[in-house]
């Protein structure tokens, strides 16, 4: 591999992690926030 | 319930925490900034030629890691002092993204090896010390995911926060036992070419680790508010029939 290939694949793998990461707190948040706003409803239950 | 025992539990609904969306916009900007920045005005390197360019994220993301550690070990020794449930949270926000911030340190070191040392890995002190300080955090981890109990989790997991810090000094003074890594990298160390460059991507990582463990922990406190809603729905459930 070429000199600029290793600096790519640096840059590349640094934004997969980055933006994966992102992602997945993005998702995990919105999963979090969606099962406390479903809580009350199960509460509400006879 | 007195403020001081309300205190110790993150169980009320966390506010909407509306500024995380700008400031992962921002984090993501800076970064973007900052590398574009950092190849524009630093020149080849005599011996490494462009390879010098993958410094401009593997040691930013070094740092972060370390400062990760450093806000693990004081979220850790605040929640045995104080037991409060939001500096367990903290402290396991740190770590996670400490975690992923000391694994992609590893892969851009063995990304930069390859060429510059001829192999993609080796039992130097400087990496075998950050290896140990990625395995510290898995366990930490690993302890938070299979321990039920919630003061046992903190307080053990809070041991280990403490013990993955103490891993940082070792793995900073590592390069001077007879390692093959370089020294390390800073502003002062290295040619006025890249000072610029490495601070601001420096700085760019920093606001991303605090990005990053401010969403952790806002997930986390949604998390525990849905389940202490969830637990006291079922108590009032099993009351009524009781």
């Amino acid at each position: 591999m070429s000199e600029w290939g290793y600096v790519i694949a640096a840059y590349a793998l640094t934004w997969v992690a980055v933006g994966g990461y992102v992602v997945y707190l993005r998702v995990r948040t919105a999963r979090a926030r969606t099962a406390l706003d479903t809580a009350p409803a199960q509460e509400a239950e006879p | 319930m007195s403020r001081a025992a309300e205190g110790r539990h993150v169980t009320a609904q966390p506010p909407a925490a509306r500024w995380l969306t700008p400031l992962c916009i921002v984090s993501l900007v800076a970064l973007a900034g900052a590398q574009i920045l950092g190849f524009v005005v630093s020149p080849p390197d005599r011996d490494m030629g462009h390879l010098q360019k993958i410094m401009y994220v593997h040691v930013p993301a070094a740092w972060s890691s370390f400062i990760a550690a450093f806000v693990l070990f004081i979220f850790s020794v605040l929640y045995l002092v104080r037991k409060q449930e939001r500096h367990d949270l903290l402290a396991a926000s740190a770590a996670e993204a400490g975690a992923v911030l000391t694994a992609l340190t590893l892969a851009l070191g063995s990304i930069w090896g390859r060429p510059t040392w001829g192999v993609w890995w080796t039992w130097d002190p400087r990496l075998t010390t950050t290896a140990v300080l990625m395995l510290l955090y898995v366990a930490y981890l690993a302890l938070r995911a299979f321990t039920e109990d919630p003061e046992r989790r903190a307080r053990w997991s809070a041991a280990v926060g403490i013990l993955t810090f103490l891993d940082v000094p070792i793995v900073y003074m590592s390069v001077r036992w007879r390692s093959i890594h370089q020294v390390p990298s800073s502003p002062a160390t290295v040619d006025s070419a890249y000072a610029l460059g490495l601070r601001l991507n420096g700085l760019a990582f920093l606001l991303l680790l605090i990005y990053l463990t401010a969403q952790r922990y806002h997930a986390a406190r949604l998390e525990r508010a849905a389940e202490a809603r969830r637990e006291e729905a079922a108590l009032a459930h099993g009351g009524v029939h009781v």
